[in-house]
Order: structure tokens, then sequence, then C-alpha cells
């Protein structure tokens, strides 16, 4: 009777199960790094732009000594990196050049309350741009100083002993980003990352001349 | 006859609030209505557990963010001294906010068994690759020791004309 010939040689069987081992192996090494993706550097953004849209036209006349009255542009844009829904709040205060700026090494906010807040839930790389229209609305002299007594933003009116400043100079709109960490069950201002604390916040200056109509 | 009603009113007033509806209801009237600002963060962690678990709801964040954008301007009414305005915005907030709460199970539901999907088939895609793959190495392997055999074969009749001639 004649021996029926072997379909593949044991050197082919040999081959095929190393190639099936390795196929193994990377496949589910791919199927683990779908199902549990490596963590990639969490951080925010947050940044002003101009009139344009643009990284510039801050002022009108990009003349950063304002008049009561003259309407300013700005847009402001944040964006979240977090790997997850983000519960966000940007905090915008109103300083002069001798109130304390946040801390960015302890993650300390500014000591100043807030004037406005704008909250908004992002999805993990969403990008929100929101518009801040504002003017001054009255100024009030006192010495040598100059207070703002009147503010406008986005058709609200705040007023009140706003700030103070010698001259007029050096104003400025802070705005802190702050989360609300579901650990603490509390809006925070900071965190940490690969050992490092971070903290998101960005200003702008403004001088304030009285030669308008106050 | 008096003193029996009242007792019969007193011992119905007590099972009413021993009860799980009356007890429910007395909560409402005792409890003070919950902070719009507190109730949206509750919300939020509830939205961010779906999230977590591999599911998305962007109706329900984009609900969210309008309960949100109501309460900032409830905010600044209060602060310009509306105060009217301002109970009216944060009442239409939690409005839209109770209506998501009642639509997080089953977002939630939903957000688990996408996950469990999602891991079914990752899972039963590793086998299918392999097979496929080792049958298309299994293929290339015998169409390789086909072009050797069939090589071998012309050597061996060029040989074998050569020792002829």
């Amino acid at each position: 009777m004649k021996r029926r010939k072997k379909r593949i040689s044991s050197q082919d069987l040999r081959y095929l199960a190393a190639f099936a081992v390795v196929a193994t192996l990377v496949t589910s090494s791919v199927a683990y790094s779908i199902l549990h993706p490596a963590p990639s550097e969490q951080f925010f953004a947050m940044w002003i732009l101009g009139s344009g849209g643009l990284a510039e036209h801050y002022y009108p006349g990009d003349d950063p000594n304002l008049r009561s009255g003259e309407e300013v542009n700005w847009t402001l844009g944040l964006y979240n990196h977090m790997g997850s829904l983000q519960y966000v709040v940007v905090r915008v205060k109103l300083l002069n050049s001798t109130i304390a700026s946040p801390d960015e090494l302890t993650g300390t906010p500014s000591p100043a309350a807030p004037i406005l807040e704008f909250t908004r839930i992002l999805v993990d790389n969403e990008t929100w741009s929101i518009p801040f229209e504002w003017r001054i609305e009255r100024l009030a002299s006192r010495g040598e100083t100059l207070l703002l007594t009147g503010l406008s933003i986005d058709r609200a009116y705040f007023s009140g002993e706003l700030v103070t400043a010698i001259s007029g100079s050096n104003y400025r709109f802070v705005f802190e980003l702050w989360f609300y960490d579901l650990q603490s069950n509390s809006l925070a201002f900071s965190w940490v990352t690969g050992g490092v604390r971070h903290s998101v916040w960005t200003q702008i200056w403004f001088n304030a001349t009285a030669t308008g109509s106050i | 006859m008096h003193r029996l009603c009242r007792l019969t009113a007193f011992a119905l007033l007590v099972l009413i609030m021993t009860s799980p509806v009356g007890e429910a209801a007395l909560q409402a009237i005792i409890s003070p209505p919950e902070d719009p600002a507190n109730m949206s963060r509750n919300v939020f962690a509830h939205l961010s557990d779906v999230y977590r678990s591999g599911g998305s709801t962007p109706d329900l964040v984009a609900r969210l963010n309008v309960a949100l954008e109501l309460i900032d301007e409830a905010r600044v009414k209060r602060l310009n001294g509306e105060e009217s305005q301002a109970v009216l915005l944060e009442e239409k907030a939690s409005v839209i906010m109770t209506g998501i709460v009642d639509e997080l199970p089953a977002a939630q539901q939903r957000a688990q068994r996408d996950a469990g999907a999602k891991t079914l088939l990752v899972i039963i895609t590793v086998p299918v690759v392999v097979v496929l793959s080792t049958l298309l190495f299994f293929a290339a392997l015998r169409t390789w020791r086909w072009y050797e055999k069939t090589k071998l074969f012309e050597m061996e009749i060029v040989e074998k004309k050569k020792e002829e001639d």
C-alpha cells in the first residue's frame, strides 16, 4: 500500500507555529493598547486674541490708553487636553500692578475676587472660544490715582470701587482657569501631573485716561 | 366622635410620613432647593462617570452647557440687583438639569453596553487576525515550496540533458 505523502513538513510546521506565536503577541499588544491607551500629557491651554481673532490689535487703534466708552474686543480661548471631560470655570479678575498675581509655583490664585465667571463642560480635545467685549464706563479721580467705578463686559454692568491705579496706569485683567476636581469635590486652580504642579492663567494690561467723558 | 376623627387624621398623617412617598414629599418640603451651581457639579460628576466608562453623551453635555450659561447669566443679573430675573434663570437651569438627571441612568447603561461591545470586539479580533495571518503565511510558504520544487525539477532536467550530451 502506498504511504500517503505528508502535506506539510515538520520544518514548515515549526515555521507556522513560530509565526502564529509572534502574530498572537503582536495582535494582543495592539488590542491591549486600544483598550488601555497610554495616558498622554495632561494640560489646559488658555490664550487671548485681539479684535481680528489674531494675537494683535488688542486695543482700539492699538493704543492701550483707554478712554471711557471705548469698546475693546478680545476672544478668550481655552483648550482641554486633560484626557477626560472637564468642568471649567474662567474667573475674570480686575487687578492693578500691586495686587498679587496668581503664583504658578505654589498653585495659588490671585487674592482678588472675581468680577465675572464663565463656566462650561469641555470634552477631551475641545476648544472653547469666549467673546470678551468690554469697555470702561466710569472713572473717578482721587488725587493721583484713578478709580475705575463702572465697567461693562458682554452686556453686563459692574459698578462700585472696582480697582484703582496711580495715574490710571497698569490696570490688568487676569483670567484664571479653575476646574472641578472630582476627588476633592471642589473647584481647583492647580493640578499635579508628572510630579509637577501646573496652573493656567493669563493677563492683559491696559491704562485708563480720564481725558474722555467721565 | 370628634376625638376619634382627630386620632384617625393623626394616624393617617403618621402613615403617610413614614411611607417612602410621604418621606420624599416631606424631604422636598423641608430641605431647601439645591444651589444650581452645586447641582451642575453633581450632574457633571455623573456625566464624567459615563465618559470614564467609555461612553459619550454629547447631547447631555450640550444641555448642561446651556444650564451653565443660564447660571452664569443669573449671577450677573443678581450682581445688577435683578433678583427676580436671576431666580427665573436659575429655575430654568434647574429644570434642564433635572431633565439630564432623568436621562442619566439610560446613558450610563448605554455607555456600559457600548464599552462591553468594544472590549468584546477587540478580544474577538485577536484570534481572527492571528488565524487569517497564519493562513496567509501558510499559503505564502506553500507557494515558496512549490517554486523551490519547480526550480529543482528544472535543474534536474538541465543536468540530465548535460549528462546525455
